[in-house]
This record gives C-alpha cells, sequence and structure tokens, in this order.
C-alpha cells in the first residue's frame, strides 16, 4: 500500500492488488465463491427453508391420532441438487406435487393389492372414521355397501368399503370415480424467502473463504 | 434417491428379540447395515417391506400404502396377535407397529441421505452447524436437555456443543461433533437422526456466522478437525465395531445372517469384535463402472478369508479384520494387461471376471505370491489360484485405520495350461 499526501488534511490510499497476501486472499474468495460452489449452498439454504415450511404445516394441519406425519415426512424427503450453476431442490415425497398444482385424481387402473383386480374406483378415507388417513390393505375383511337402488358400475358416491363391528357396520371408506384436489400454493414457502436464505448463505461462504485466509 | 438407496443396500434379518436385546446384544457395525424389526422373524415380510419402503423413498409410494402392504402381508402369512398384545406396539399388524417402522425407517434414510449431503467441503463451510429441534409435540416429551447435557459434560473438550438450558435448546454443535453419536443423545448410534423410538426431534443447518456467535468455531484446531467431510460407511469400507459384553450367541447368530460377510473375531485389545464387509456385488459392480469411466474410486468386497488368518499358509498370517479391496485403476490395468489381447495360454479378461471374484474365490487356494507376481513390491503378498485357471494376485497393505488386502492383477489360464498352484 502505497500513501501519497495531496493535502494537509487528505491522504490517498494506493492498494497495491498485486500484492502475494492480497492476491491469495482474492483467489481464495474466487475460488470457494465459484458458481458451483455458490450453487451448492444456495440450494441447501433454500432446501432448509422448504423443510421448515413443511415442519410449520406438519404443526398446523397434521390431525390428532395419524401416526404417520404427511408433512415431517415430506420435510425429510427434501434433498438438493446442483446442475452446474443452477440450484434445484427436490421433494420426492408422494402427493406434494398433486397438492401444490392440484388437479383431478384417477383410479391407476393397476391391480390392486387386496383384491387382485384392476383399481377402478378410488377409496377415501371417511373423515372422522378408522378410514381416515389409511388404505384399504389396513383393515381385514372389508365389504362393499352400496346404498339402495343403485346400479352397477355407478361410480357416484354410493358406495363404501365397510367392516362389521359388535354386530353393527362402520363404514370406513367412499369409493368414488375421481377426486378432485384444489391446488395448495402454501405447501411451498415463497420465492423471497428461498432467496433471501440463499443470500445469506452466500455470506457465510464468503466468510469461511476470508476466515480460512486471515 | 440416495434415501432409497441407502434402504436398499441393507441386509434384512430376521430376529426375535427385543429392541432392547438388540440395542444391548448385536453390535453397531451389524446394526448400522441392517433392517430389522424387534421380533419379527418373517425374513421374506421385513425384505419386502424394505423394498416398498425404497420406492416410498423414491416418491412413488406413500407411507400409507407401505404400511397398507405390511398389514396385508402379515394376514395373508397367517399371522394373528395374541389378545393381550393385538393393537399393541408388540401387535406385529397393528397401527402402531406398523406406523412406527415404516416413520423410523424412512426417517433413518432420509437422515442418512441428509448426513451424506453435508459430508461436502463447501456445506461444511456454509453451515457448519446443525441444531436439533422439535418438529411436533410430544404426548409425554424426552428428557433432552438433560440427555444433551449430560453427553456434553462427558465429552468435556472433545465438544463444540451448546448448553442447553431449557428443553428446547439450544442443542447446537459442529456436524461432525461426537455429541450426535453419544449414547445419552443418540440411542442408535448413526450420526444422524432419528435419535430415538417415535421421535421428532430433528436437525436443521445453522450457518457459520451464526456457529461463530455461538462460540462452535472458538477452538480452530477442534473446529477443523470436526469441520472435515467424514467417511461414509456406506461408501463400500468395511466398518468394525465392539461385541465386548454381548451375548456371544446372538452376536454369532447375526453374523450367520450376513453370511462370509461379517466376522467376529478377537481384537488386538483382547476383547470380541465384528468386522462387517459391504455387499460385494455392488462393490465391484460400482468399481467396473467408475474404471470403465476412468473415474478413481477404491471399495471393500469382503473380508480376508479365514485361511489366511491363521497360521499355515502366509508367513505372517493377515487380521482377522482385514479387508479385500479393489481400485478402479487396478480394474482398468487388469483389462487393459488381460482383456482384449491377452498373452499366449490365457483367456482374455471381461469386467464380468471382476465382478465374479467372490464367486472365484470360493474353488481354488491361497498362498504365498511369488517374487514375480509382487513385481518389485517390497511388501507381503498373497495369490489366489482358483480351479477354473483364474489367478488373482493381492498387496497386503496396512491403511491409516485398517488393514486391506488389494487386487493387484487377474489373469485366467486356459484349462490346457493349468496355473501353477
Amino acid at each position: 500500500m502505497r500513501v501519497t499526501g495531496e493535502s494537509y488534511n487528505m491522504l490517498t490510499l494506493d492498494v497495491n492488488l498485486s500484492d502475494a497476501r492480497l492476491r491469495e486472499t482474492l483467489d481464495a474468495v474466487e475460488a470457494k465463491l465459484s458458481p458451483e460452489s455458490c450453487a451448492k449452498v444456495a440450494a441447501e439454504a433454500g432446501a432448509d427453508v422448504v423443510r421448515e415450511n413443511f415442519i410449520t404445516l406438519s404443526r398446523s394441519r397434521h390431525r390428532q391420532g395419524q401416526r404417520l406425519n404427511f408433512y415431517q415426512q415430506a420435510a425429510d424427503s427434501v434433498i438438493r441438487e446442483v446442475s452446474g450453476g443452477d440450484a434445484l431442490i427436490r421433494i420426492p415425497h408422494t402427493g406434494v406435487a398433486q397438492r401444490y398444482y392440484g388437479g383431478v385424481i384417477k383410479p391407476s387402473g393397476r391391480p390392486s393389492a387386496v383384491t387382485g383386480r384392476p383399481v377402478e374406483r378410488l377409496a377415501i378415507g371417511l373423515t372422522g372414521s378408522p378410514g381416515e388417513g389409511h388404505v384399504p390393505a389396513d383393515f381385514p375383511a372389508l365389504f362393499l355397501v352400496t346404498k339402495r337402488g343403485v346400479k352397477r358400475g355407478d361410480k357416484s358416491e354410493n358406495a363404501f368399503l365397510a367392516r362389521k363391528t359388535g354386530g353393527g357396520v362402520q363404514r370406513l371408506f367412499v369409493l368414488v370415480g375421481e377426486v378432485r384436489q384444489d391446488e395448495d400454493k402454501s405447501v411451498l414457502p415463497k420465492d423471497d424467502k428461498i432467496l433471501e436464505a440463499a443470500a445469506e448463505c452466500i455470506l457465510d461462504l464468503y466468510d469461511a473463504a476470508t476466515e480460512k485466509n486471515t | 434417491m440416495l434415501s432409497a438407496d441407502y434402504i436398499r443396500k441393507l441386509l434384512p434379518v430376521a430376529t426375535d428379540l427385543t429392541a432392547a436385546e438388540i440395542g444391548r446384544h448385536i453390535p453397531q457395525a451389524m446394526r448400522d447395515a441392517a433392517v430389522y424389526s424387534a421380533r419379527t422373524v418373517y425374513v421374506g415380510h421385513v425384505a419386502d417391506t424394505q423394498q416398498d419402503l425404497a420406492t416410498a423413498l423414491d416418491g412413488k409410494m406413500s407411507a400409507a400404502q407401505v404400511r397398507g402392504l405390511m398389514k396385508l402381508r402379515l394376514r395373508k402369512l397367517g399371522f394373528a396377535p395374541s389378545e393381550a398384545d393385538a393393537g399393541s406396539l408388540a401387535d406385529l399388524s397393528s397401527d402402531a407397529r406398523t406406523s412406527l417402522i415404516v416413520s423410523h425407517q424412512m426417517q433413518r434414510a432420509s437422515g442418512y441421505a441428509k448426513w451424506r449431503a453435508d459430508q461436502d467441503a463447501d456445506i461444511l463451510d456454509a453451515f457448519p452447524g446443525q441444531e436439533m429441534y422439535r418438529a411436533s409435540a410430544a404426548k409425554v416429551p424426552r428428557d433432552w436437555m438433560r440427555r444433551w447435557n449430560d453427553a456434553r459434560a462427558a465429552l468435556g473438550a472433545a465438544t463444540t456443543a451448546t448448553e442447553a438450558t431449557t428443553q428446547d435448546g439450544p442443542f447446537v454443535a459442529l456436524k461432525n461433533d461426537p455429541i450426535w453419536v453419544h449414547p445419552s443423545v443418540n440411542r442408535f448410534g448413526s450420526p444422524f437422526p432419528p435419535f430415538d423410538f417415535n421421535s421428532s426431534m430433528r436437525v436443521r443447518n445453522v450457518g457459520r456466522r451464526r456457529c461463530r456467535e455461538l462460540g462452535l468455531l472458538k477452538d480452530k484446531e477442534l473446529s477443523a478437525r470436526l469441520l472435515k467431510p467424514a467417511r461414509d460407511p456406506m461408501d463400500g469400507n468395511v466398518t468394525s465395531s465392539s461385541a465386548a459384553g454381548m451375548d456371544p450367541s446372538l452376536v454369532n447368530a447375526w453374523a450367520d445372517a450376513f453370511g462370509g460377510s461379517a466376522r467376529v473375531y478377537t481384537g488386538r485389545d483382547g476383547l470380541p469384535r465384528v468386522a462387517v464387509a459391504p455387499d460385494p456385488a455392488d462393490v465391484l459392480a460400482q468399481i467396473s463402472e467408475a474404471a470403465r469411466a476412468g473415474a478413481k474410486a477404491e471399495a471393500d468386497f469382503g473380508l480376508a478369508p479365514d485361511v489366511l488368518t491363521k497360521p499355515g499358509t502366509l508367513k505372517t498370517p493377515v487380521g482377522p479384520d482385514t479387508s479385500l479391496r479393489i481400485t478402479a485403476d487396478q480394474a482398468r490395468h487388469i483389462i487393459a494387461e488381460h482383456g482384449a489381447e491377452p498373452r499366449a495360454g490365457q483367456a482374455a479378461v471381461t469386467y464380468g471376471d471382476i465382478s465374479a471374484i467372490p464367486e472365484t474365490l470360493k474353488r481354488g487356494r491361497w498362498r504365498e505370491s511369488t517374487e514375480q507376481e509382487k513385481a518389485g513390491y517390497p511388501g507381503a503378498a498373497a495369490t489366489f489360484v482358483g480351479e477354473d485357471g483364474t489367478v488373482i494376485a493381492f498387496r497386503i497393505g496396512q491403511g491409516k485405520k485398517s488393514r486391506h488386502m488389494t487386487v493387484q492383477t487377474l489373469y485366467k489360464v486356459k484349462k490346457e495350461n493349468p496355473p501353477q498352484a
């Protein structure tokens, strides 16, 4: 660094950027803040925000008595990926994309694990019944119950899967031809939250680069 | 998905032990390499559940479907709980039990995937720490403050952990801090959640500047050591752990379930230990792939055979925890030297022959390597001569923490020219 006095009340500092020590620090910062490294930590920071959002949802939406926590498992599934300088966050949890985009769910037509026959109707657990949050395979000896006068092949909400309980019949699932799910954009956090976290973590990465060279 | 791959690599083990007995009598190395459920003797059921869990972790099946299929399978197997057990955790088909297994195993696999992804220099620089926190309210909360502080006190200067002042923590430490595997904090001993059964404690990243504020980076030497990416036990390495104080018959029964991939032996301190090798088929497939791609890789594909651990075959027997190792460089070298244009009297070696090494080693005999086979190598070396004419030479080496026999070369002598045994 060179100091020159231009007047009695002003000094000009001329910083020599080719100085070996300074160059070393700048090189280290440049290497540490490569597009790939930044993308990696930005993706991880974004993944954290997505995880946090699922955990918040799990606290408010998880129903008492349900043993499998959908949103907590969604949070656990979140992973980061990078492709060159691009940061990606993946959520490989069945049902998250369905909730986010919404749309019509139709039977797969694949053979049922329970009956072996192609699945032509969806079994939806009835709210407040033991079927809620479950699938038919959870229960032994289910049988079909239809409302009086329902014709064969009717796929409206007129048929149920039920079980016998203490001399009575308990309906657990309603069988339907399709289900429409409304889109729910709140399953993902807002973009600005992800970007804010990404910016913060790049400062952390910068901090690491400078700390190692001081 | 990494989490799905993790669960697929585990060995399904049938056991009639309780969770407490497994924790007390089964060494960590075997527990880490296995998928099991307390008092579940239906190994097919465990294996099918393992596959379903992997499908769910790939995002192709819901957790509720996995649970439903578990119950369906148990009904088909004719399982019926006793009247006293019905509906409880002891009932394999109960909602409580099947849900516990599904959520525990999925959390375990996801925990591994996150931990594995964290073992990266950039991530450890930006997020050196992690915080354990309660993701959802528990009916009967465990005393995590006491557990954490007990572990912290026991570790003393070896830990960077913050002191927990409430039941909500703060439970913060550097990512590779020993507190994460301390038995007070972690019932299972793996460096990732779950830390206990049915626990909703999770971990989240803590950035570098926050770690500094909390004093986690104060001890430069300690933090530098704890911020080195850790070795992944799933990356094709033999792992070993103590079996001291455990019931030998139970340890041996589990080791048997691993076939030749696990060995119970006496360690250098005179105490019993167990060594577990990864699945050889998986390892050799990965090494062949790396060799074809020109990449660097090395992995253990088994344990040194019994005959070499006892006097008689080699001048100095190898240790019982010695691994059989192969590198992608050597696999490439073998194919280059003995592949397309084999020497006179030899048959062409393919990557299929490299994948078949564990099978080849079952029929033939071992001997000291000749000076020619050692090709100037000053250390110990052993050669296997297979009944089918395959000759495999190994160099015996000592790493920082482990001993290994590394494949040096492999060639196949045509049947009309039987190799010298």
